[in-house]
């Protein structure tokens, strides 16, 4: 074998080695405890156990495997392959219990509640062999597709837009990920920062493309008055230049409003900006 | 060489002179569309005298409204001149000409939430028929019915009767709905050697979404705030529209009409007036309908003038 040969040969076996998005998750052994007790991994992931205790040794046994005295310190891997539930315990101590849920897909919601109707993030992974997916939703009266996922080795990522409380999953075949959950909600924070002569706020719960106004607490207007408009980027924030006429600082507060421009959805409490210089 | 001299400063002279003409007798070129929009007729939500709230589904109305572009459509422009007031889509454009200048209105209708035809109709100028802008069934031409995506140019003359503001308004089928919606505006010739005003405020009495309305604006803090300094020439256009008189008064103001000392003047539906002072009375003013009714319903704002400047 030529030494170019070699070099190619050493290429294809690193492209073919390369993980189809496996990923290795950690379960803590201490206190008499698996922590998590409960795991959920994609069909190819390795679980990982290390023993924290510092006398005490244990062991990860199941019906398909058993990792022997696990030493204080120590720790024991293994592969999962074939998607469904998985029981184990400790042989020495029984009364210790754990489960690893291995599927073929696996799907991950926002870890937070979302605006009602927001363009709302979705993405996760799929075993190897996995065909195209789509997500489903479910408010309460089964599933049903709302979105096609976009897949790329292995992950894929949708967009969704809830209206209610909901559960997705990753579907594709016979194959689903287990549900998710998102949780809607009409309550907005914001955090206004001024900067630069400028008026920044972000808004949470996350509201790509909202429409949002600046208002500035006017006398001659006898009210809050609509100086300045924005939309919300992706990572739900804006921002408006600071503009006073005629003063040198005015209340300022921002209201997130309906795609009509006007009607309020959640107003920001008031903060008092400053003009950099005052112009008319 | 001294003959060739004069020759060169009359050849200079010729050329500043041929220079000069278009500042007394010009074509002034407007480009407007006719664009939707969602108006608010309180934007603060609130009749402040009265201390009566709306909610936006009270004032908030999707309309068609004149504005005015760049060349060619291309780039939006504020529709009020600098001293009036800003971000307004009603009333539509301010434009100005004077006594002797040729005016091009280019006209596009770009209604797409109605689907309707609209056109331009000016008071107070001269004009061939195809550009009066009214529609008649089987005598008037595309002049008075345009439809969504098409154009009209409309040629006037300011002449030497065109002296004053004068209102412009859409006359095609859709007129009923339309002008209640707001598709007006003003149209101010300066006379011959008249002096530009320093600030020209334009006062447009009508009904909008049932509010009694200035400018499209109901209440005082919503309707225009006007502002001035002591020692500005100011210029009120006052107009109307719709199907009901007004009277036009200032606090702490007053004006001449033939010798005679006024403080408010009449206006019904179509016609208008200037009114001009120096201005020398500081301090935050109102200006308001004087029929009860519609004062109390919208037709009130104020003005401010502050010190004479330092």
């Amino acid at each position: 074998m030529s030494i170019r040969t070699l070099i190619a040969a050493t290429l294809v076996a690193a492209l073919a080695a390369v993980p189809a998005q496996a990923d290795t998750v950690t379960v803590a052994i201490s206190d008499f405890h698996f922590t998590p007790p409960q795991t959920t991994v994609l069909a190819g992931d390795t679980v990982g156990w290390r023993n924290g205790s510092f006398i005490n040794q244990h062991t990860v046994t199941s019906a398909g495997f058993d990792s022997g005295p696990i030493v204080p310190g120590g720790g024991f891997f293994h592969d999962f392959a074939d998607p469904g539930p998985q029981l184990y315990a400790c042989s020495i101590h029984p009364f210790m219990t754990g489960e690893v849920d291995v599927y073929r897909l696996l799907l991950h919601g926002p870890d937070r509640a979302v605006a009602r109707g927001a363009a709302t993030a979705v993405s996760g992974r799929a075993a190897a062999g996995v065909g195209p997916v789509s997500i489903e939703e479910d408010t309460g009266a089964g599933f049903h597709a709302v979105a096609t996922a976009h897949t790329d080795r292995g992950s894929f990522r949708a967009t969704v837009h809830p209206n209610a409380n909901a559960s997705y999953r990753a579907v594709s075949g016979t194959d689903a990920s287990p549900p998710v959950q998102v949780e809607v909600t009409d309550v907005s924070q914001f955090k206004l920062r001024k900067a630069r002569g400028r008026l920044r706020v972000h808004v949470d719960p996350l509201n790509p493309g909202a429409r949002v106004s600046l208002q500035l607490r006017l006398r001659e207007r006898f009210g809050w008055w609509t100086v300045a408009r924005a939309r919300l980027d992706a990572r739900s924030s804006a921002s408006f230049p600071i503009r006073l006429r005629d003063r040198r600082n005015a209340r300022a507060r921002v209201v997130l409003t309906q795609s009509d421009g006007w009607t309020a959805l959640a107003v920001s409490d008031a903060v008092r900006i400053r003009a950099r210089r005052a112009h008319r | 060489m001294r003959l060739r001299a004069v020759a060169a400063l009359a050849a200079a002279a010729a050329i500043m002179v041929a220079a000069a003409a278009p500042a007394h007798a010009s074509v002034r070129e407007y480009w407007v569309a006719a664009v939707p929009v969602t108006w608010n007729v309180v934007p603060n939500g609130h009749d402040a005298i009265m201390d009566e709230s709306f909610t936006p589904a009270q004032t908030l109305f999707p309309t068609v409204v004149y504005r005015r572009y760049t060349r060619g459509w291309k780039h939006p422009l504020p529709n009020s001149m600098a001293g009036s007031q800003p971000g307004t889509a009603i009333p539509g454009p301010l434009l100005h000409a004077r006594v002797g200048d040729r005016i091009l209105v280019h006209f596009k209708n770009e209604d797409t939430i109605f689907g309707q035809p609209h056109s331009m109709h000016f008071h107070g100028v001269h004009y061939r028929p195809i550009s009066d802008g009214a529609y008649l069934p089987g005598f008037s031409g595309r002049d008075g019915d345009v439809k969504p995506g098409q154009t009209w140019t409309y040629r006037l003359q300011a002449g030497r009767d065109s002296t004053g503001a004068w209102p412009y308004h859409d006359h095609s089928p859709s007129m009923d709905q339309s002008i209640g919606g707001g598709m007006y505006g003003t149209l101010s010739i300066l006379g011959p050697r008249e002096r530009a005003p320093d600030r020209e405020f334009v006062v447009y009495f009508e009904f909008t979404k049932g509010f009694a309305t200035v400018d499209g604006r109901a209440f005082v803090g919503n309707t225009p705030v006007f502002r001035s300094r002591v020692g500005d020439l100011v210029q009120w256009d006052v107009l109307a529209l719709g199907s009901e008189h007004h009277t036009f008064h200032v606090h702490g103001h007053r004006w001449r009409e033939q010798g005679t000392p006024r403080d408010t003047k009449t206006v019904g539906p179509a016609e208008s007036f200037r009114i001009r002072w120096r201005e020398d009375a500081p301090g935050t003013w109102l200006y308001h309908c004087h029929v009860e009714q519609h004062m109390m319903h919208g037709m009130i704002g104020i003005y401010r003038v502050s010190g004479r400047r330092g």
